[in-house]
Protein backbone atom coordinates (compact mmCIF):
# COMPACT_ATOMS: atom_id res chain seq x y z
CA UNK A 1 0.00 0.00 0.00
CA UNK A 2 2.79 2.37 0.84
CA UNK A 3 4.18 1.95 -2.61
CA UNK A 4 0.87 2.95 -4.18
CA UNK A 5 0.31 6.65 -3.78
CA UNK A 6 -2.82 6.38 -5.87
CA UNK A 7 -4.64 4.34 -3.24
CA UNK A 8 -5.48 7.31 -1.03
CA UNK A 9 -6.82 9.16 -4.04
CA UNK A 10 -9.26 6.40 -4.71
CA UNK A 11 -10.27 6.34 -1.09
CA UNK A 12 -10.95 10.03 -1.29
CA UNK A 13 -13.31 9.58 -4.16
CA UNK A 14 -15.20 6.97 -2.19
CA UNK A 15 -16.39 9.68 0.10
CA UNK A 16 -18.72 10.69 -2.66
CA UNK A 17 -20.91 7.73 -1.76
CA UNK A 18 -21.39 9.17 1.68
CA UNK A 19 -24.69 10.95 2.01
CA UNK A 20 -24.45 12.16 5.58
CA UNK A 21 -24.56 15.72 6.81
CA UNK A 22 -22.52 18.41 5.10
CA UNK A 23 -19.06 18.93 6.48
CA UNK A 24 -19.05 15.62 8.35
CA UNK A 25 -15.74 15.14 6.71
CA UNK A 26 -13.40 14.30 9.50
CA UNK A 27 -13.34 10.52 9.34
CA UNK A 28 -13.54 10.45 5.57
CA UNK A 29 -10.69 12.79 5.03
CA UNK A 30 -8.59 11.37 7.82
CA UNK A 31 -8.90 7.88 6.38
CA UNK A 32 -6.92 8.62 3.21
CA UNK A 33 -4.50 10.68 5.25
CA UNK A 34 -3.85 7.67 7.44
CA UNK A 35 -3.69 5.40 4.43
CA UNK A 36 -1.05 7.53 2.82
CA UNK A 37 1.15 6.25 5.57
CA UNK A 38 3.28 7.35 8.46
CA UNK A 39 1.32 10.51 8.80
CA UNK A 40 2.01 12.42 11.95
CA UNK A 41 -0.57 14.95 12.94
CA UNK A 42 2.01 17.06 14.73
CA UNK A 43 1.52 19.17 17.79
CA UNK A 44 -1.86 20.47 18.76
CA UNK A 45 -0.74 24.07 18.88
CA UNK A 46 -2.24 25.90 15.92
CA UNK A 47 0.26 27.31 13.48
CA UNK A 48 -1.96 30.06 12.30
CA UNK A 49 0.83 31.82 10.50
CA UNK A 50 1.06 28.91 8.11
CA UNK A 51 -2.38 29.43 6.64
CA UNK A 52 -3.32 27.43 3.56
CA UNK A 53 -3.42 29.16 0.20
CA UNK A 54 -7.19 29.06 0.04
CA UNK A 55 -9.27 32.01 -1.11
CA UNK A 56 -10.29 32.73 2.46
CA UNK A 57 -7.23 33.10 4.66
CA UNK A 58 -7.58 31.75 8.15
CA UNK A 59 -8.29 34.45 10.64
CA UNK A 60 -5.71 34.20 13.42
CA UNK A 61 -8.19 35.60 15.94
CA UNK A 62 -10.58 32.81 15.22
CA UNK A 63 -8.04 30.25 16.29
CA UNK A 64 -7.89 31.53 19.84
CA UNK A 65 -11.55 32.50 20.13
CA UNK A 66 -12.47 31.29 23.61
CA UNK A 67 -16.18 31.65 22.96
CA UNK A 68 -15.95 28.98 20.34
CA UNK A 69 -13.93 26.77 22.59
CA UNK A 70 -16.48 26.84 25.39
CA UNK A 71 -19.29 25.97 23.02
CA UNK A 72 -17.46 23.00 21.67
CA UNK A 73 -18.54 19.63 23.05
CA UNK A 74 -16.17 18.24 25.68
CA UNK A 75 -15.13 15.31 23.53
CA UNK A 76 -13.59 17.50 20.88
CA UNK A 77 -12.63 20.42 23.07
CA UNK A 78 -9.02 19.28 23.10
CA UNK A 79 -8.76 20.44 19.47
CA UNK A 80 -8.73 24.17 19.30
CA UNK A 81 -9.98 25.99 16.24
CA UNK A 82 -7.24 26.90 13.85
CA UNK A 83 -5.00 25.65 11.10
CA UNK A 84 -2.62 22.81 11.81
CA UNK A 85 0.23 21.83 9.58
CA UNK A 86 2.30 18.70 9.38
CA UNK A 87 4.27 16.72 6.86
CA UNK A 88 2.93 13.53 5.38
CA UNK A 89 5.34 10.85 4.33
CA UNK A 90 5.17 7.63 2.40
CA UNK A 91 7.47 5.30 0.52
CA UNK A 92 7.16 5.36 -3.24
CA UNK A 93 8.93 3.00 -5.65
CA UNK A 94 11.33 5.86 -6.32
CA UNK A 95 12.09 6.31 -2.62
CA UNK A 96 10.62 8.18 0.35
CA UNK A 97 8.30 11.08 -0.43
CA UNK A 98 7.01 13.93 1.71
CA UNK A 99 4.39 16.60 1.31
CA UNK A 100 3.00 19.37 3.56
CA UNK A 101 -0.55 19.02 4.84
CA UNK A 102 -2.59 21.67 6.57
CA UNK A 103 -5.96 21.13 8.19
CA UNK A 104 -8.34 23.79 9.40
CA UNK A 105 -10.53 22.91 12.36
CA UNK A 106 -13.61 24.69 13.51
CA UNK A 107 -15.75 23.42 16.37
CA UNK A 108 -14.00 20.09 16.14
CA UNK A 109 -14.84 19.66 12.46
CA UNK A 110 -12.35 19.81 9.64
CA UNK A 111 -13.40 22.64 7.38
CA UNK A 112 -10.45 22.67 5.00
CA UNK A 113 -7.61 20.42 4.03
CA UNK A 114 -4.68 21.62 1.99
CA UNK A 115 -2.13 19.29 0.56
CA UNK A 116 0.76 20.55 -1.52
CA UNK A 117 2.52 18.40 -4.03
CA UNK A 118 6.22 18.76 -3.30
CA UNK A 119 7.96 15.82 -4.90
CA UNK A 120 10.98 16.15 -7.19
CA UNK A 121 9.83 13.01 -8.95
CA UNK A 122 7.55 13.58 -11.92
CA UNK A 123 5.35 10.55 -11.33
CA UNK A 124 5.02 11.30 -7.63
CA UNK A 125 4.13 14.91 -8.35
CA UNK A 126 1.35 13.72 -10.63
CA UNK A 127 -0.09 11.43 -7.97
CA UNK A 128 0.28 14.03 -5.23
CA UNK A 129 -1.35 16.73 -7.33
CA UNK A 130 -4.24 14.44 -8.18
CA UNK A 131 -4.67 13.51 -4.52
CA UNK A 132 -4.39 17.09 -3.33
CA UNK A 133 -6.89 18.31 -5.88
CA UNK A 134 -9.53 15.89 -4.74
CA UNK A 135 -9.41 16.41 -0.99
CA UNK A 136 -9.05 20.10 -0.59
CA UNK A 137 -12.14 21.84 -1.84
CA UNK A 138 -15.44 22.20 -0.06
CA UNK A 139 -17.65 24.79 -1.66
CA UNK A 140 -19.94 27.29 0.02
CA UNK A 141 -22.57 29.65 -1.33
CA UNK A 142 -22.32 33.36 -1.98
CA UNK A 143 -25.40 35.48 -2.52
CA UNK A 144 -26.17 36.02 -6.19
CA UNK A 145 -26.38 39.75 -5.46
CA UNK A 146 -22.77 39.84 -4.34
CA UNK A 147 -21.33 38.30 -7.48
CA UNK A 148 -21.12 39.90 -10.90
CA UNK A 149 -22.88 37.53 -13.27
CA UNK A 150 -24.36 37.46 -16.76
CA UNK A 151 -26.25 34.21 -16.21
CA UNK A 152 -26.91 31.52 -13.63
CA UNK A 153 -26.69 27.87 -14.51
CA UNK A 154 -28.80 25.76 -12.23
CA UNK A 155 -30.47 22.43 -12.35
CA UNK A 156 -32.98 23.66 -14.88
CA UNK A 157 -35.12 26.54 -13.78
CA UNK A 158 -38.20 24.64 -12.85
CA UNK A 159 -41.42 25.61 -14.57
CA UNK A 160 -43.92 27.31 -12.34
CA UNK A 161 -46.57 24.65 -12.94
CA UNK A 162 -44.24 21.99 -11.64
CA UNK A 163 -43.52 23.78 -8.38
CA UNK A 164 -47.15 24.72 -7.83
CA UNK A 165 -48.19 21.10 -8.22
CA UNK A 166 -45.55 19.87 -5.81
CA UNK A 167 -46.53 22.49 -3.23
CA UNK A 168 -50.19 21.51 -3.53
CA UNK A 169 -49.40 17.88 -2.87
CA UNK A 170 -47.23 18.74 0.11
CA UNK A 171 -50.11 20.78 1.55
CA UNK A 172 -52.52 17.90 1.02
CA UNK A 173 -50.13 15.50 2.66
CA UNK A 174 -50.00 17.69 5.76
CA UNK A 175 -53.77 18.12 6.11
CA UNK B 1 -43.51 40.98 -23.66
CA UNK B 2 -41.73 38.74 -26.11
CA UNK B 3 -39.07 41.02 -27.50
CA UNK B 4 -37.27 43.88 -25.86
CA UNK B 5 -34.43 46.12 -26.92
CA UNK B 6 -31.70 46.49 -24.36
CA UNK B 7 -29.98 48.96 -26.63
CA UNK B 8 -29.87 49.72 -30.34
CA UNK B 9 -27.73 46.74 -31.17
CA UNK B 10 -29.21 43.84 -29.33
CA UNK B 11 -32.61 42.30 -28.88
CA UNK B 12 -33.82 39.95 -26.20
CA UNK B 13 -36.59 37.47 -26.85
CA UNK B 14 -38.16 35.95 -23.77
CA UNK B 15 -40.98 33.46 -23.67
CA UNK B 16 -42.14 30.21 -22.07
CA UNK B 17 -41.92 26.95 -24.02
CA UNK B 18 -41.48 23.23 -23.31
CA UNK B 19 -42.10 23.94 -19.64
CA UNK B 20 -39.25 26.37 -19.17
CA UNK B 21 -38.26 30.01 -19.64
CA UNK B 22 -36.31 30.97 -22.74
CA UNK B 23 -34.20 34.08 -22.91
CA UNK B 24 -32.47 34.64 -26.23
CA UNK B 25 -30.11 37.58 -26.64
CA UNK B 26 -29.45 38.40 -30.27
CA UNK B 27 -26.55 40.78 -30.84
CA UNK B 28 -27.71 42.25 -34.09
CA UNK B 29 -29.79 45.12 -35.30
CA UNK B 30 -33.02 43.85 -36.79
CA UNK B 31 -35.91 45.71 -38.28
CA UNK B 32 -39.17 45.27 -36.36
CA UNK B 33 -40.44 43.09 -39.21
CA UNK B 34 -37.37 40.85 -39.17
CA UNK B 35 -37.63 40.65 -35.43
CA UNK B 36 -41.20 39.41 -35.64
CA UNK B 37 -40.37 36.90 -38.37
CA UNK B 38 -37.43 35.55 -36.40
CA UNK B 39 -39.39 35.13 -33.18
CA UNK B 40 -42.15 33.32 -35.04
CA UNK B 41 -39.59 31.02 -36.66
CA UNK B 42 -38.04 30.23 -33.28
CA UNK B 43 -41.36 29.50 -31.65
CA UNK B 44 -42.58 27.37 -34.55
CA UNK B 45 -39.39 25.32 -34.50
CA UNK B 46 -39.78 24.67 -30.76
CA UNK B 47 -43.44 23.74 -31.29
CA UNK B 48 -42.48 21.32 -34.04
CA UNK B 49 -39.93 19.64 -31.78
CA UNK B 50 -42.38 19.45 -28.90
CA UNK B 51 -45.08 17.98 -31.10
CA UNK B 52 -42.77 15.16 -32.09
CA UNK B 53 -40.99 14.31 -28.86
CA UNK B 54 -43.05 15.44 -25.87
CA UNK B 55 -44.62 12.70 -23.79
CA UNK B 56 -46.86 15.35 -22.22
CA UNK B 57 -48.66 16.27 -25.45
CA UNK B 58 -51.54 13.83 -26.15
CA UNK B 59 -51.22 14.38 -29.91
CA UNK B 60 -47.42 14.10 -30.09
CA UNK B 61 -45.65 11.44 -32.09
CA UNK B 62 -44.35 9.94 -28.85
CA UNK B 63 -47.89 9.74 -27.43
CA UNK B 64 -49.15 8.09 -30.62
CA UNK B 65 -46.32 5.57 -30.48
CA UNK B 66 -47.25 4.71 -26.89
CA UNK B 67 -50.73 3.71 -28.05
CA UNK B 68 -49.85 1.64 -31.09
CA UNK B 69 -46.67 -0.40 -31.51
CA UNK B 70 -45.24 -0.52 -35.01
CA UNK B 71 -42.87 1.20 -37.37
CA UNK B 72 -42.69 5.00 -37.35
CA UNK B 73 -40.86 7.40 -39.62
CA UNK B 74 -39.11 9.98 -37.44
CA UNK B 75 -38.43 13.63 -38.23
CA UNK B 76 -35.04 14.24 -39.83
CA UNK B 77 -33.71 15.76 -36.60
CA UNK B 78 -34.13 12.47 -34.73
CA UNK B 79 -30.89 10.93 -35.87
CA UNK B 80 -28.32 12.76 -33.71
CA UNK B 81 -30.53 12.27 -30.68
CA UNK B 82 -30.95 8.52 -31.13
CA UNK B 83 -27.30 8.05 -31.93
CA UNK B 84 -26.33 9.74 -28.67
CA UNK B 85 -28.97 7.85 -26.68
CA UNK B 86 -27.68 4.55 -28.04
CA UNK B 87 -24.11 5.42 -27.14
CA UNK B 88 -24.96 6.65 -23.64
CA UNK B 89 -27.24 3.69 -23.03
CA UNK B 90 -24.27 1.41 -23.57
CA UNK B 91 -21.83 3.51 -21.58
CA UNK B 92 -24.14 3.87 -18.57
CA UNK B 93 -25.10 0.20 -18.78
CA UNK B 94 -28.72 1.00 -19.46
CA UNK B 95 -29.14 3.71 -16.82
CA UNK B 96 -29.50 6.58 -19.30
CA UNK B 97 -32.40 5.52 -21.48
CA UNK B 98 -35.30 7.03 -23.42
CA UNK B 99 -37.34 4.08 -22.12
CA UNK B 100 -37.55 5.68 -18.67
CA UNK B 101 -40.87 7.27 -19.68
CA UNK B 102 -43.12 4.65 -18.07
CA UNK B 103 -41.08 4.71 -14.89
CA UNK B 104 -41.25 8.50 -14.60
CA UNK B 105 -44.98 8.27 -15.24
CA UNK B 106 -45.41 5.71 -12.42
CA UNK B 107 -43.51 7.89 -9.96
CA UNK B 108 -45.99 10.67 -10.66
CA UNK B 109 -44.03 12.79 -13.15
CA UNK B 110 -46.80 12.70 -15.72
CA UNK B 111 -48.60 15.00 -18.12
CA UNK B 112 -50.80 16.49 -15.39
CA UNK B 113 -47.95 16.75 -12.86
CA UNK B 114 -49.82 14.49 -10.43
CA UNK B 115 -46.65 13.66 -8.43
CA UNK B 116 -48.38 10.81 -6.66
CA UNK B 117 -45.94 7.93 -6.88
CA UNK B 118 -47.21 4.39 -7.01
CA UNK B 119 -45.82 2.16 -4.23
CA UNK B 120 -42.21 1.27 -4.93
CA UNK B 121 -43.03 -2.35 -5.84
CA UNK B 122 -45.52 -1.23 -8.48
CA UNK B 123 -43.17 1.07 -10.33
CA UNK B 124 -42.40 -0.23 -13.79
CA UNK B 125 -38.72 -0.69 -14.50
CA UNK B 126 -37.88 0.40 -18.03
CA UNK B 127 -37.66 -2.36 -20.63
CA UNK B 128 -34.32 -2.96 -22.29
CA UNK B 129 -33.56 -1.20 -25.56
CA UNK B 130 -33.43 -4.54 -27.36
CA UNK B 131 -36.83 -5.74 -26.20
CA UNK B 132 -38.63 -2.43 -26.70
CA UNK B 133 -37.30 -0.51 -29.69
CA UNK B 134 -35.11 -0.64 -32.74
CA UNK B 135 -33.79 2.47 -34.44
CA UNK B 136 -32.88 2.20 -38.08
CA UNK B 137 -30.09 4.67 -38.80
CA UNK B 138 -30.49 4.43 -42.57
CA UNK B 139 -34.22 4.89 -42.89
CA UNK B 140 -34.59 7.07 -39.78
CA UNK B 141 -37.41 4.83 -38.61
CA UNK B 142 -38.16 3.46 -35.20
CA UNK B 143 -39.80 0.12 -34.53
CA UNK B 144 -41.84 0.05 -31.33
CA UNK B 145 -41.95 -3.59 -30.38
CA UNK B 146 -44.29 -3.51 -27.38
CA UNK B 147 -47.53 -1.97 -26.17
CA UNK B 148 -47.49 1.16 -24.01
CA UNK B 149 -43.90 2.23 -24.49
CA UNK B 150 -43.65 5.86 -23.38
CA UNK B 151 -40.44 7.33 -24.74
CA UNK B 152 -38.89 10.17 -22.76
CA UNK B 153 -36.34 12.44 -24.41
CA UNK B 154 -35.85 14.57 -21.31
CA UNK B 155 -32.21 13.60 -20.95
CA UNK B 156 -31.18 15.06 -24.30
CA UNK B 157 -34.13 16.93 -25.73
CA UNK B 158 -33.69 20.39 -24.26
CA UNK B 159 -29.98 20.62 -24.94
CA UNK B 160 -30.52 19.41 -28.47
CA UNK B 161 -33.33 21.90 -29.05
CA UNK B 162 -31.07 24.75 -27.90
CA UNK B 163 -28.53 23.70 -30.55
CA UNK B 164 -31.29 23.52 -33.15
CA UNK B 165 -32.41 27.07 -32.33
CA UNK B 166 -28.76 28.15 -32.45
CA UNK B 167 -28.49 26.76 -35.98
CA UNK B 168 -31.70 28.55 -36.93
CA UNK B 169 -30.20 31.83 -35.73
CA UNK B 170 -26.99 31.23 -37.67
CA UNK B 171 -28.97 30.51 -40.83
CA UNK B 172 -30.74 33.84 -40.29
CA UNK B 173 -27.35 35.54 -40.43
CA UNK B 174 -26.95 35.98 -36.69
CA UNK B 175 -23.41 35.18 -35.63
CA UNK B 176 -23.53 36.28 -32.03
CA UNK B 177 -26.14 35.22 -29.56
CA UNK B 178 -26.79 33.80 -26.11
CA UNK B 179 -29.55 31.24 -25.55
CA UNK B 180 -30.65 30.49 -22.00
CA UNK B 181 -33.36 27.88 -21.61
CA UNK B 182 -33.96 27.47 -17.90
CA UNK B 183 -30.29 27.70 -16.97
CA UNK B 184 -28.96 25.58 -19.83
CA UNK B 185 -26.91 28.03 -21.83
CA UNK B 186 -25.34 28.30 -25.28
CA UNK B 187 -23.07 31.19 -26.16
CA UNK B 188 -21.99 31.76 -29.75
CA UNK B 189 -19.80 34.62 -30.87
CA UNK B 190 -18.49 34.26 -34.39
CA UNK B 191 -18.24 37.95 -35.09
CA UNK B 192 -14.48 38.05 -35.33
CA UNK B 193 -14.64 35.38 -38.03
CA UNK B 194 -16.86 37.66 -40.09
CA UNK B 195 -14.04 40.17 -40.29
CA UNK B 196 -11.44 37.71 -41.42
CA UNK B 197 -9.60 38.57 -44.58
CA UNK B 198 -11.60 41.62 -45.54
CA UNK B 199 -11.28 44.60 -43.31
CA UNK B 200 -13.14 46.80 -45.77
CA UNK B 201 -16.15 44.59 -46.11
CA UNK B 202 -18.47 46.73 -44.05
CA UNK B 203 -16.99 50.07 -45.04
CA UNK B 204 -18.31 49.57 -48.55
CA UNK B 205 -21.69 48.60 -47.25
CA UNK B 206 -24.27 51.11 -48.46
CA UNK B 207 -26.06 50.63 -45.18
CA UNK B 208 -23.96 52.55 -42.72
CA UNK B 209 -25.94 51.39 -39.72
CA UNK B 210 -24.95 47.82 -40.54
CA UNK B 211 -21.30 48.85 -40.36
CA UNK B 212 -21.89 50.52 -37.02
CA UNK B 213 -23.63 47.42 -35.76
CA UNK B 214 -20.76 45.10 -36.56
CA UNK B 215 -18.28 47.35 -34.83
CA UNK B 216 -20.47 47.35 -31.78
CA UNK B 217 -20.88 43.59 -31.66
CA UNK B 218 -17.18 43.01 -31.93
CA UNK B 219 -16.39 45.31 -29.10
CA UNK B 220 -19.28 44.40 -26.83
CA UNK B 221 -19.54 40.64 -27.23
CA UNK B 222 -15.96 39.69 -27.78
CA UNK B 223 -15.72 38.90 -24.11
CA UNK B 224 -16.76 35.86 -22.18
CA UNK B 225 -20.05 35.27 -20.42
CA UNK B 226 -19.85 34.97 -16.64
CA UNK B 227 -22.06 32.12 -15.49
CA UNK B 228 -22.89 31.62 -11.83
CA UNK B 229 -23.10 28.04 -10.58
CA UNK B 230 -26.30 27.79 -8.61
CA UNK B 231 -25.97 26.47 -5.06
CA UNK B 232 -27.64 23.03 -5.02
CA UNK B 233 -29.50 23.79 -1.80
CA UNK B 234 -30.16 27.52 -2.11
CA UNK B 235 -31.11 29.15 -5.37
CA UNK B 236 -30.33 32.63 -4.04
CA UNK B 237 -26.68 31.63 -3.89
CA UNK B 238 -23.96 30.52 -6.22
CA UNK B 239 -20.98 28.34 -5.32
CA UNK B 240 -18.76 29.75 -8.02
CA UNK B 241 -18.45 31.47 -11.37
CA UNK B 242 -17.24 30.07 -14.65
CA UNK B 243 -16.64 31.96 -17.87
CA UNK B 244 -17.74 30.53 -21.18
CA UNK B 245 -17.17 31.64 -24.75
CA UNK B 246 -18.43 29.81 -27.82
CA UNK B 247 -19.51 27.03 -25.50
CA UNK B 248 -22.52 25.50 -23.84
CA UNK B 249 -22.99 24.90 -20.14
CA UNK B 250 -25.67 22.68 -18.63
CA UNK B 251 -26.43 21.65 -15.08
CA UNK B 252 -28.24 18.79 -13.49
CA UNK B 253 -29.24 18.49 -9.85
CA UNK B 254 -31.62 16.75 -7.58
CA UNK B 255 -32.86 19.83 -5.76
CA UNK B 256 -35.17 21.11 -8.47
CA UNK B 257 -37.88 19.18 -10.28
CA UNK B 258 -38.12 17.13 -7.12
CA UNK B 259 -41.18 15.51 -5.59
CA UNK B 260 -41.88 12.85 -2.92
CA UNK B 261 -38.70 10.77 -2.74
CA UNK B 262 -37.83 11.42 -6.34
CA UNK B 263 -36.20 13.98 -8.58
CA UNK B 264 -36.08 14.10 -12.36
CA UNK B 265 -33.27 11.58 -12.63
CA UNK B 266 -34.25 8.02 -11.83
CA UNK B 267 -31.87 5.09 -11.94
CA UNK B 268 -33.66 2.26 -13.74
CA UNK B 269 -31.67 -0.34 -11.83
CA UNK B 270 -32.62 0.89 -8.36
CA UNK B 271 -35.86 2.67 -9.35
CA UNK B 272 -34.81 5.54 -7.13
CA UNK B 273 -33.24 8.94 -7.67
CA UNK B 274 -29.48 9.04 -7.16
CA UNK B 275 -28.42 10.79 -3.94
CA UNK B 276 -24.67 10.24 -4.17
CA UNK B 277 -24.30 13.44 -6.18
CA UNK B 278 -25.93 16.80 -5.48
CA UNK B 279 -25.27 18.55 -8.74
CA UNK B 280 -23.23 18.45 -11.92
CA UNK B 281 -22.16 21.01 -14.52
CA UNK B 282 -20.79 20.22 -17.93
CA UNK B 283 -19.21 22.60 -20.44
CA UNK B 284 -18.96 21.42 -24.04
CA UNK B 285 -18.96 22.73 -27.60
CA UNK B 286 -22.60 21.80 -28.07
CA UNK B 287 -25.56 21.95 -25.73
CA UNK B 288 -26.68 18.43 -26.64
CA UNK B 289 -23.43 17.03 -25.24
CA UNK B 290 -23.40 19.29 -22.18
CA UNK B 291 -27.01 18.47 -21.29
CA UNK B 292 -26.63 14.73 -21.82
CA UNK B 293 -23.40 14.37 -19.89
CA UNK B 294 -24.66 16.49 -16.97
CA UNK B 295 -27.20 13.71 -16.39
CA UNK B 296 -24.94 10.80 -17.30
CA UNK B 297 -22.40 11.86 -14.64
CA UNK B 298 -25.01 10.78 -12.07
CA UNK B 299 -24.56 7.23 -13.35
CA UNK B 300 -20.94 6.79 -14.40
CA UNK B 301 -17.60 8.47 -13.64
CA UNK B 302 -16.51 11.17 -16.07
CA UNK B 303 -13.56 9.04 -17.16
CA UNK B 304 -15.97 6.63 -18.86
CA UNK B 305 -17.04 9.32 -21.30
CA UNK B 306 -13.65 11.04 -21.59
CA UNK B 307 -12.02 7.73 -22.48
CA UNK B 308 -14.68 7.21 -25.14
CA UNK B 309 -13.58 10.44 -26.80
CA UNK B 310 -16.22 12.89 -25.60
CA UNK B 311 -14.77 16.35 -25.10
CA UNK B 312 -16.10 18.24 -22.10
CA UNK B 313 -15.21 19.84 -18.78
CA UNK B 314 -17.14 19.05 -15.63
CA UNK B 315 -17.77 19.87 -12.00
CA UNK B 316 -19.51 17.55 -9.54
CA UNK B 317 -20.75 18.47 -6.05
CA UNK B 318 -21.20 15.70 -3.52
CA UNK B 319 -23.60 15.76 -0.53
CA UNK B 320 -20.83 16.97 1.81
CA UNK B 321 -20.23 19.84 -0.64
CA UNK B 322 -16.87 18.53 -1.61
CA UNK B 323 -16.21 18.65 -5.32
CA UNK B 324 -14.54 16.87 -8.17
CA UNK B 325 -13.76 18.65 -11.39
CA UNK B 326 -11.73 18.40 -14.54
CA UNK B 327 -8.60 20.54 -14.86
CA UNK B 328 -10.15 22.50 -17.69
CA UNK B 329 -13.22 23.53 -15.70
CA UNK B 330 -11.79 26.95 -14.95
CA UNK B 331 -14.17 28.15 -12.31
CA UNK B 332 -13.70 30.60 -9.51
CA UNK B 333 -15.10 28.53 -6.63
CA UNK B 334 -16.20 29.89 -3.29
CA UNK B 335 -14.60 27.75 -0.62
CA UNK B 336 -14.29 27.66 3.12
Amino acid sequence: MDSQPSTPTQSTEQKSTNTSKPFALSALILLPLILIGYFVFGKKAPETTDAPKTDTPVNPNEAVDTTDATNTPATVASYKDGTYTARGAYASPAGPEEYPVSITLKNGVITAVKITASSQNEVSTKFQTEFAKNVQTVVIGKSINDVKLDKVSGSSLTPKGFNDAVEKIKAQARS
Amino acid sequence: MDASRQNENSITFSFEAIGTSWIIDVYKTLSPQDEGVLLTQIKNRIKEFDLAYSRFKPDSLVSRMSKHPGNYKLPSDAHPMFELYEDMYKMTRGAFTPLIGNTLHDTGYDAVYSFRPKPQDQITPPPTWQEAIEFNHKSNEILIKKESIILDFGGIGKGYLIDIIGELLKKSGINSFLIDAGGDILHINNTSAAYKGDGNKYKNDANSSAAAYHTHVTSSTNHTIRVGLEHPADKTKVIGVVEIKNQAICASAGNRRAWANYHHIINPHTLSSPTEILATWVIAKTTIIADTLATCLFFEPAETFLNAGYEFEYLIIYPDFSIKKSDGFKAELFTL
